[in-house]
């Protein structure tokens, strides 16, 4: 009677389950769909490593951070920005139908650099006149300290400028933490910057030193912020600032601070970044892939039930009923821990529903064993699945070893498919043995359920007669 | 039931799929594998048209364009048949724009039907290495996992079964010229996992029989054992085989390629775990002393088990007398083993036994 009362309490849970299963697992269209199925957009971005630029984990940190910025701005629909191994980044935005626009701007490597501007300050007017300034007669002949950037003044009256730098720069973005657009007291727009501590003392230093030259010599002195080597801005120091904290100030109009605010927020990318993979889908081809999906795997399941049921009938049946149980819990269960789901993420499940019935192939086989031993039906039954409990186990343990080691080594989808394979693999251990056994065990009062025949766990007439006359061929 | 004696011809089987192994990865190595993009680096393209159109109408549009060796397939896209796949090593952004704008004006391209993939070499370096580290971890895990669940002696055996599996797959690869992308790899690893399961079923069985069987012949004690698990074996490959068919009729060219690679593994696995493992263990086993006693006993006409054995079937026809019997070594842990074997005088290669394996006290006091 307890064992009764357990099994019937094994279903109660199960019930349970499968409720608040199918309450996350339907309606089906909110499980979130991998680019290879909607179509879209998908970038492996790699961190290049140079002497000038080295790539950290910090940086990469950052890099995440402003790609998310970027990418928002693009108004994708749940874009997705993962950091993946050390010096990668994974980018997919769904349902972008113009690749090319949205990898310009993800793929924009903006280095942010503060410029001590050299010869007091002086902007030139030609590259030609900077280069003179320098002494030398080309670019090439600069010396290797020495570097020349261009600031390409696009609004107002004023005409493009020059600066003789240092190559070092003083600053970079990866040192600025914020930027943000504001007013100063005469109402004119500006741009408030903050440092990180490294930044600010820098900063300070850097500034002290400009603001004491300026006092002595009585010209301006510039710093020069620059993105991708181009001049963004090049502010007058008036004063040592201290406290990591900077404005930008000049004849600017609000769009104009904005849009310094917002390239200095998401221009600090502090690794540079180069596409090493990437994949465009269209929308028409992803639905496709999905649709023969989707056949494919009603087809398989059919054809498998089929199987089941011809070959072990009500026993099949009750495998059948197992794996659909299995079926609706595992897409609960992947809808509920958000796993968005890929083309090599249904071959998994796909191959899984294949594997769950495995066990049940192997329980049914041993319990067939017990019955032609002569044991009664309900004896057959706990000894078939306590038996072949260690064969499932250890086949499903292999299978969910290597789903974790493809889990690691692989990328993208194949990642998905790991990923089905290994969970699935894991709970239909649980419906196959488990619920199926709570199953007949309950059922095994019910007369069909006693009958060897129907139950598929006969041995056929032919097969013991000629057992019995020695099997001789 | 009838038992097979496979175990007898053990060094045909092990030689002739030893050849077999051996010939694929002879073909792995000298026609070589065709490795996709995923691994070298390139580009793919996946285009669906609207008016029909040949592969090789495709190719030579792809290839007036400039890009070198186009390989082009046509494949079950969203506009049935008129759908093609062209994967090239190298094809610059403007080549891939032209080409769709060339098709376009000539087939009509569906509505964002167009896919394009591209993968850097040192990507696909990357994944190749990766691809191989993941492949030797799985092995090695696989090893550990059944010496574990078993012993080393159990565990070589289902390896080089699955060296045979996965080296037939590859073999067909090679010889076929198919394109091996990261699926393939994927699929290969799921062999890994997957085929040894018939060989875990039959050593399961192996392991059990062990402990029941005093007198008999390790050779026997395998036959047996692949006897008794032989039709669950086929059932579970089927049980598998029937979803992968589902995949390769109606799915997509991403999940063909990944069924197409399991298919082969699945079906391998099947009886390499009979013909490769099984044989394997046998040899290997037989060189233990108490073994190598009992063969040399059968040898002088000890206990061997006879072509024909009726264990079960027997049980069932006389259930009521061995009812209290059969009960008695399934409390033991043994019930469904062969409580009674008739031993056929002519044993196929004249070995004959004077004892039936069933009547042996010891087993009724287990």
């Amino acid at each position: 009677m307890s064992r009764l009362k357990r099994d019937a309490g094994i279903l109660v849970l199960v019930a349970i389950l499968l409720a608040v299963a199918a309450y996350v697992a339907f309606p089906l269209a909110k499980t979130n769909l991998g680019l290879d199925l909607q179509g879209g957009l998908a970038v492996i971005l790699e961190a290049q490593d140079s002497a000038k630029a080295p790539r950290t984990d910090e940086g990469m940190r950052q890099a995440v951070r402003i790609i998310q910025n970027r990418v928002n701005r693009l108004g994708v629909a749940e874009p997705e920005i993962q950091r993946q191994g050390e010096w990668k980044i994974s980018v997919q935005l769904p349902g972008v139908g113009d690749p090319e626009e949205a990898l310009a701007i993800i793929g924009k490597t903006a280095v942010l650099e503060f410029y001590d501007v050299e010869q007091f300050g002086t902007p030139y007017a030609s590259e030609v006149e900077a280069l003179k300034a320098a002494g030398v007669a080309s670019a090439a002949a600069l010396p290797a300290d020495k570097r020349i950037i261009h600031w390409s003044v696009t609004v107002g009256s004023s005409a493009d400028q020059w600066f003789l730098v240092t190559t070092a720069p003083l600053l970079t973005g990866s040192m600025l933490t914020g930027a943000q657009t504001g007013f100063d007291q005469f109402n004119q727009p500006k741009v408030d910057m903050q440092f990180n501590s490294q930044g600010a003392d820098i900063f300070s230093q850097v500034t002290g030193r400009m603001a004491e030259t300026a006092q002595i010599t009585g010209e301006d002195q510039r710093l020069a912020i620059a993105l991708d080597g181009n001049v963004e801005s090049a502010p007058r120091v008036q004063e040592q600032i201290d406290g990591g904290r900077a404005e930008i100030t000049g004849r600017f109009t609000t769009d104009e601070a904005k849009n310094l605010a917002l390239v200095l927020q998401t221009g600090a990318l502090p690794v540079e970044l180069k596409p090493v993979s990437q994949n465009a889908i269209g929308a028409t081809l992803g639905k496709a892939a999905l649709n023969q999906a989707l056949l494919a795997g009603a087809v398989g399941v059919l054809l498998i039930m089929v199987f089941m049921i011809a070959y072990y009938r009500l026993l099949g049946l009750v495998a059948c009923v197992a794996l659909a149980i299995y079926g609706v819990l595992f897409i609960g269960v992947l809808n509920g821990i958000g796993v968005t789901m890929t083309l090599p993420g249904i071959a998994g499940i796909i191959l899984t529903l294949g594997m769950a019935v495995d066990a049940n192939v192997l329980i049914f086989a041993r319990m067939r064993d017990e019955v032609a031993a002569g044991k009664t039906i309900r004896a057959a039954t706990s000894a078939g699945f306590r038996k072949a409990f260690r064969a499932v186990f250890d086949c499903n343990m292999t299978t969910i070893l290597t789903a974790v080691i493809l889990f690691w080594a692989a990328s993208g989808g194949i990642k998905g498919f790991a990923l089905t394979l290994g969970v699935g693999v894991a709970l239909s251990m649980f419906t196959a043995v488990l619920v199926t056994r709570s199953m007949l065990s309950l059922l095994s009062g019910w007369k069909p359920f006693r009958s060897p025949k129907l139950l598929g766990l006969h041995v056929p007439k032919a097969k013991a007669v000629a057992a019995e006359s020695g099997g001789q061929p | 039931m009838r038992v097979f004696h496979f175990m007898r011809y053990k060094w045909w089987f092990l030689g002739s799929l030893s050849a077999v192994t051996v010939f694929a990865f002879v073909a792995v190595f000298i026609v070589g594998l065709d490795l996709g993009i995923d691994f070298r680096g390139g580009v793919r393209m996946e285009v669906a048209l609207e008016k029909p159109a040949t592969v090789d109408d495709v190719r030579s549009l792809v290839s007036s364009l400039g890009v070198q060796d186009p390989v082009v397939q046509s494949i079950s896209g969203p506009s049935g048949t008129d759908s093609f796949l062209i994967t090239a090593e190298s094809m610059s952004e403007e080549q891939t724009k032209q080409i769709i704008a060339d098709l376009d004006t000539r087939y009509g391209a569906k509505e964002g039907g167009t896919g394009v993939e591209t993968v850097g070499a040192s990507f696909g370096r990357e994944t190749t290495n990766r691809a191989f580290i993941a492949i030797a971890i799985a092995v090695v895990a696989i090893i550990a996992y059944l010496s574990f669940r078993f012993e080393f002696k159990f565990a070589i055996p289902a390896i080089v079964a699955l060296i045979h599996d996965v080296g037939l797959t590859l073999g067909i690869y090679s010889a076929s010229n198919r394109l091996v992308t990261t699926a393939t790899v994927a699929a290969i690893l799921t062999i890994l996992g997957y085929s040894v399961h018939d060989t875990i079923i039959v050593f399961d069985r192996v392991r059990e029989n062990t402990l029941l069987m005093k007198k008999e012949t390790y050779g026997d004690m395998v036959d047996l054992s692949i006897r008794q698990t032989m039709v669950r074996s086929i059932n579970t490959t089927v049980a598998l085989l029937l979803p992968l068919l589902a995949i390769l009729i109606f799915g997509g060219p991403t999940l063909k390629d990944f069924a197409f690679a399991l298919t082969i593994g699945v079906i391998t696995g099947a009886y390499s775990s009979f013909f490769v493992a099984s044989p394997m263990l046998v040899l290997w086993k037989e060189r233990e002393p108490r073994y190598r006693k009992r063969l040399a006993a059968a040898g002088m006409g000890g206990v061997v088990i006879g072509t024909a054995i009726n264990l079960d079937e027997a049980a069932v026809a006389s259930a009521p007398q061995r009812e209290a019997k059969a009960a008695a070594v399934a409390k033991a842990g043994a019930g469904g083993k062969p409580v009674s074997a008739r031993v056929s005088p002519k044993g196929k290669k004249g070995k004959t036994s004077k004892r039936p394996v069933g009547r042996n006290p010891k087993r009724s006091s287990r």
